[in-house]
């Protein structure tokens, strides 16, 4: 392993000072301009794709330090909608002006192009490697790259990229599958939805209502293989990917089996979740079901909208979490080692308070900054619930978002402390990223049919951290996979490096670590995705470094 | 509420004695406009008479009580959760002092609650169920799941074995042991549990995953990987009078389809078949109904009514793509081609985009002698499914009917370019390659590889068989009479004539050069 002293590489920017205040999660969307609205294009027609969107993004696409939001839109479906005649929508992109407070400005106009279907998700990486965030945005519709011009506008590449096939794209990982240094894709796709066939669904009480995938083919996910320059091959044949489909929503890539090479996790719904364990970067072998992470522990396929992975319990390796229907809880498949997971839900805590929510993005963050990762779970049904107080609204599906606090690996609801986060929603994406540079992660919620929502995150105030952005040797931006290791008095801390999961939705690659047990000086280690490691020391608290990649 | 228990009701209200108060207490209800007009009728006449009870002064609590149930258990089979818990809750009210008359509807409360997802509500109900022996085990078994739900242990193991002791060949109580084992990193004893209570009730088959779980955990990888390849969904049913009586309630056509979609889905097919049968009773024109049934008569094996439901449905509605979809597939895999092929335009002429339509009518057209239709029609189906392999094998075997060879090693090699895992694909160009007709097309080397991927892959007879014939391609005589040999030694139910001539063929191999394949076959 390297070692390195910070003084040769500090590439620091110092965070926000604090006052004390009260812990708070409070919106704060509209003060600071980011002010929005998703658009479900719900008519009355009951097409599926309008209960499932959208996804959004909080990304430095300007490359002024600080996270811009990224919005991504729905669109007014007809019987005629499909391959050729996809209506139009319009993505919101809102650039953070961030002062000693963020403030957002409305950067979409000749910037952000008009793109074709319904909207879903986003994923954010270097695309092209050429320095800045490109987005590959997914839709019922085309799918699109979207590059990053470097004058502030998003460029269309979709055709040329490979990567524009018309299908129900959902969430997308980027991940160096192949260890050389640029960033492949990982796409889930849901069902074989066409418009023109939309069939008629009833919930028990036999009122009409959307469908669920059931009704409907489900898919596969497509591996698109990087060719260099933003150009993509679809190789999902070729790698295996084909060999199983599964109505797709949520991915999230890691190593979950410590072999070196970066596997894929797909949530599908109502169908056996896929782990897709990476065989060297040209193979992938999907294991979901030996390794126990397929079906909660009564063997039984759930939902699985949004899904992240996280060392929630500080033993060194990724767990996961995952969102589910209404009637079902939420499961966390906790790391047993060697890629094998089992279903400890219960045990966590996080059952009985999941059982009457349909949850879709979610995040495992250190939101209190005490060293354990929290989870935030935002949710809004799909189904039509018998609910009194959502009677004559056309749209009856919103629920309330929950807060867990992580207690060293057993998770306290205190939603009800949060009217902000407890708020009703129809919740769909969910993004996390400091936007206003204190050190701890603030929220951005998309829900659908709803405003946009920014929790600003008072929950850690006056406690130390870390920030660190861990570039790649190869193009220089963010090493997507790679982790860092914080030695402290209470055992290991670990984060790693991503822009996926939640629900199609992208996050701000930093990581922050909590100080309060860090052993002094600080030291930090980092295992970069092609295997090597390396360690800094002579850091200091409230700061975000830049680390580079040596080769 | 199903009309027997509708009639109950209104009975009830008619020998009503004078002496219950007057009572005040907003029941929520749903917009009953919205429901199916039958499912509408029942609730609104449930409402209408309990409204009517609740303005009565003269009626004893047991009555009221009673009344309120019967509304309650509508609700709660409609899944109108929220008016079914304040039916119990008022019931149970009126019975404050009757415990024993009580457990019942608090076994129902929770059996609401749980399907709410209010768990917590739930375990409460169920508690104070089983404080009486009239819903025993029932309660016990449905607290413990509840219990087991949010990592209540050590009650679930309590009730789970109170359970047992009064039925010890209970299979529900045995599988939420092991699931308590498993909970608590005991594998070995889940294990015993888990597998007493497949033994006890072997079409559970839910529980061959916990199982693997165990089996896993202890080490055994092939024991668990031999369990995950029977898991299904079915699990333990609890015997449960009165969630009988809460299924019971529930009537109508779109809620008949939904629970035989369920039953299908499980692999439950005789009930799938009995809930479309319900479903056509109560809607004999609902076009969902018959195709429905169809598709779960033909799973059951009886394709006459299967084809009858299929047709009437087709019938009532020509253009419904579902109906013409499904009587196509279930014709053409009965060979009946003259009747599939018609559907089969039926279906297209409603959606000339569906790949596996257009992949039957390639077989249509093939059958009918019009390969060059049928070789677009094909194509057609490969471009719109390409995930797939089928097409492109189907577009394969007739160049070979046809002798375009090398057309048919293109559309192999196409093939295997998109995703070369294709088992299929590489079996059907290892033959080709091994044994065509057109000698200067063979490649033995290139055959061997792909026979021997396949073998390794999948050691079957006809695997073996091909790397019998791409060694005899490559003069390798003796190799390719021991890979006959034993293809000869796996193969099973071969008659009398095939095993003659491959015989013949291994014979000729052992003769020595040369012994080049016979032509091959097409790939079908």
């Amino acid at each position: 392993m390297k070692e390195r002293f910070i003084a040769l590489l500090l590439l620091a920017s110092p965070g926000l000072a604090r006052g004390a205040e009260a812990p708070s999660l409070n919106d704060v969307a509209a003060a600071r301009g980011l002010v929005a609205r998703h658009q479900n294009g719900a008519r009355g027609e009951w097409f599926f794709p309008e209960i499932m969107g959208s996804g959004a993004a909080l990304v430095d696409w300007d490359g002024d330090g600080d996270l811009d939001a990224y919005l991504v839109q729905g669109a007014v479906l007809s019987a005629t909608s499909g391959p050729g005649k996809w209506p139009s929508r319009q993505d919101r992109l809102l650039r953070n002006d961030l002062g000693a407070m963020p403030r957002f400005v409305d950067a979409t106009a000749g910037r952000v192009p008009a793109l074709p279907g319904y909207g879903f998700g986003v994923a954010v990486a270097d695309a092209d490697l050429d320095g800045d965030a490109d987005l590959l945005v997914s839709a019922f519709g085309p799918q699109a790259l979207l590059v990053n011009g470097g004058a502030g506008v998003l460029i269309d590449r979709s055709r040329s990229s490979g990567v524009a096939e018309e299908t129900w794209g959902v969430s997308a990982s980027f991940f160096d599958a192949d260890r050389d240094g640029d960033p492949d894709l990982g796409l889930s796709r849901y069902v074989r939805f066409q418009a023109a066939t939309n069939p008629k669904c009833y919930v028990p009480s036999s009122a009409r209502d959307y469908c669920g995938p059931d009704a409907f083919e489900p898919l596969s996910t497509r591996f698109f293989r990087n060719l260099g320059g933003g150009s993509f091959e679809d190789q999902s044949g070729r790698v295996g990917f084909n060999g199983a489909s599964g109505a797709g929503l949520g991915t999230v890539a890691a190593d979950f089996d410590g072999d070196g090479w970066i596997d894929l996790y797909v949530a599908n719904d109502g169908d056996p979740n896929h782990l897709w364990k990476n065989l060297g970067g040209q193979r992938f072998e999907e294991t979901g079901l030996f390794a126990g992470c397929a079906l909660n522990r009564l063997g039984l396929a759930e939902a699985s909208m949004g899904v992240d992975a996280g060392d929630f319990d500080r033993d060194g390796d990724d767990d996961l979490f995952m969102t589910h229907l209404r009637g079902e809880t939420n499961t966390l498949y906790r790391a047993e080692g060697g890629g094998l997971f089992e279903d400890r839900t219960p045990e966590a805590g996080l059952a009985a308070p999941s059982l009457p929510m349909t949850g879709f993005g979610t995040l495992w963050a250190d939101l209190d900054l005490d060293g354990w990762l929290d989870l935030l779970v935002t949710n809004g049904d799909v189904r039509q619930a018998d609910l009194p107080e959502q009677k004559g609204d056309a749209f009856p599906f919103r629920q309330p978002g929950q807060l867990f606090l992580n207690r060293k690996g057993r998770f306290e609801e205190v939603s009800a402390r949060f009217p902000d986060v407890a708020r009703e929603v129809v919740g769909r994406g969910a993004a996390f990223g400091d936007v206003d540079g204190d050190g701890d992660a603030d929220v951005l919620l998309w829900p659908s049919g709803g405003p946009a929502a920014l929790l600003e995150n008072r929950l850690a105030t006056g406690r130390p951290w870390l920030g660190l952005r861990l570039l790649a040797a190869r193009g220089g931006w963010d090493a997507l996979g790679a982790t860092a290791e914080l030695a402290t008095r209470g055992g290991r801390m670990r984060r790693r490096v991503r822009t996926d999961g939640s629900y199609a939705s992208a996050h701000d690659p930093r990581l922050v670590f909590a100080l309060g047990e860090a052993e002094q000086p600080l030291s930090v280690s980092v295992a970069w995705p092609g295997g090597q490691r390396e360690r800094w020391r002579g850091l200091e608290q409230n700061l975000y470094y830049t680390l580079r990649e040596t080769r | 509420m199903c009309k027997r228990t509708l009639g109950a009701v209104m009975l009830a209200l008619l020998v009503l004695a004078r002496s219950a108060s007057a009572e005040s207490v907003a029941i929520p209800w749903t917009n009953l406009d919205r429901l199916e007009p039958f499912v509408a009728e029942q609730l609104t006449a449930a409402r209408t008479s309990l409204e009517a009870a609740l303005e009565r002064d003269d009626l004893a609590p047991e009555q009221l009580a009673s009344i309120l149930v019967d509304v309650g258990l509508a609700a709660h089979a409609y899944g109108l959760h929220e008016t079914a818990a304040a039916c119990y809750q008022l019931a149970l009210e009126k019975l404050a002092d009757r415990g024993a008359q009580a457990a019942p509807i608090w076994h129902l409360l929770g059996l609401n609650e749980v399907a709410a997802g209010r768990v917590s509500e739930a375990i409460g109900a169920f508690r104070r169920a089983c404080d009486d022996a009239e819903v025993q085990p029932a309660c016990w078994l449905e607290l413990g799941r509840a219990c087991l739900l949010v990592g209540e242990l050590q009650e679930a193991e309590k009730v789970f074995r109170s359970a047992l002791e009064l039925d010890p060949g209970s299979a529900p109580a045995l599988e939420g042991l092991g699931q308590i084992a498993l909970a608590r990193d005991r594998p070995a004893e889940a294990v015993v549990f888990l597998e007493r209570a497949l033994a006890l009730v072997p079409e559970a088959n839910r529980v061959h995953y916990p199982l693997a779980q165990a089996y896993r955990k202890i080490g055994d990888a092939p024991a668990a990987e031999a369990h995950l390849a029977k898991r299904g969904l079915v699990g333990p049913k609890i015997p449960d009078p009165w969630a009988d009586r809460v299924a019971a309630a529930r009537g109508g056509e779109r809620l008949a389809i939904s629970r035989g979609r369920l039953a299908l889905q499980a692999g439950d097919v005789a009930s799938a078949v009995a809930a479309f049968e319900e479903a056509v009773a109560a809607a004999p024109k609902s076009v969902p109904a018959w195709v429905n049934l169809g598709v779960a008569r033909s799973r059951a094996g009886r394709n006459e009514e299967a084809i009858a439901a299929l047709r009437t449905a087709a019938g009532l509605d020509p253009a419904n793509l579902t109906a013409q979809y499904n009587l196509a597939l279930l014709l053409a895999g009965l060979g009946r081609w003259n009747e599939a092929c018609a559907a089969v335009e039926a279906a297209l002429a409603l959606d000339h985009n569906d790949p596996v339509m257009n992949r039957e009518m390639a077989r249509c057209l093939g059958r009918a002698g019009r390969t060059d239709l049928a070789l677009d029609a094909w194509q057609r189906a490969a471009d719109l499914a390409p995930e797939t392999e089928e097409p492109l094998l189907g577009k394969a075997a007739l160049l070979v009917a046809l002798g375009r060879f090398t057309e048919a090693v293109s559309v192999l090699e196409g093939s295997l370019t998109f995703d070369p895992a294709r088992g299929r694909s590489a079996a059907a160009l290892a033959r080709l390659l091994a044994s065509c007709p057109d000698a200067a097309l063979r490649n033995g080397t290139r055959a061997l590889d792909l026979a021997t991927r396949v073998y390794a892959a999948a050691p079957t007879a006809a695997h073996a068989g091909l790397l019998a014939d791409s060694l005899a391609e490559l003069g390798r005589c003796e190799e390719a009479a021991g890979w006959q040999g034993k293809m000869l030694e796996v193969a099973e139910s071969l008659s009398a004539e095939q095993r003659a001539a491959l015989e013949a063929t291994r014979a000729r191999y052992a003769a020595g050069p040369p012994c080049r394949p016979p032509a091959a076959t097409p790939p079908e």
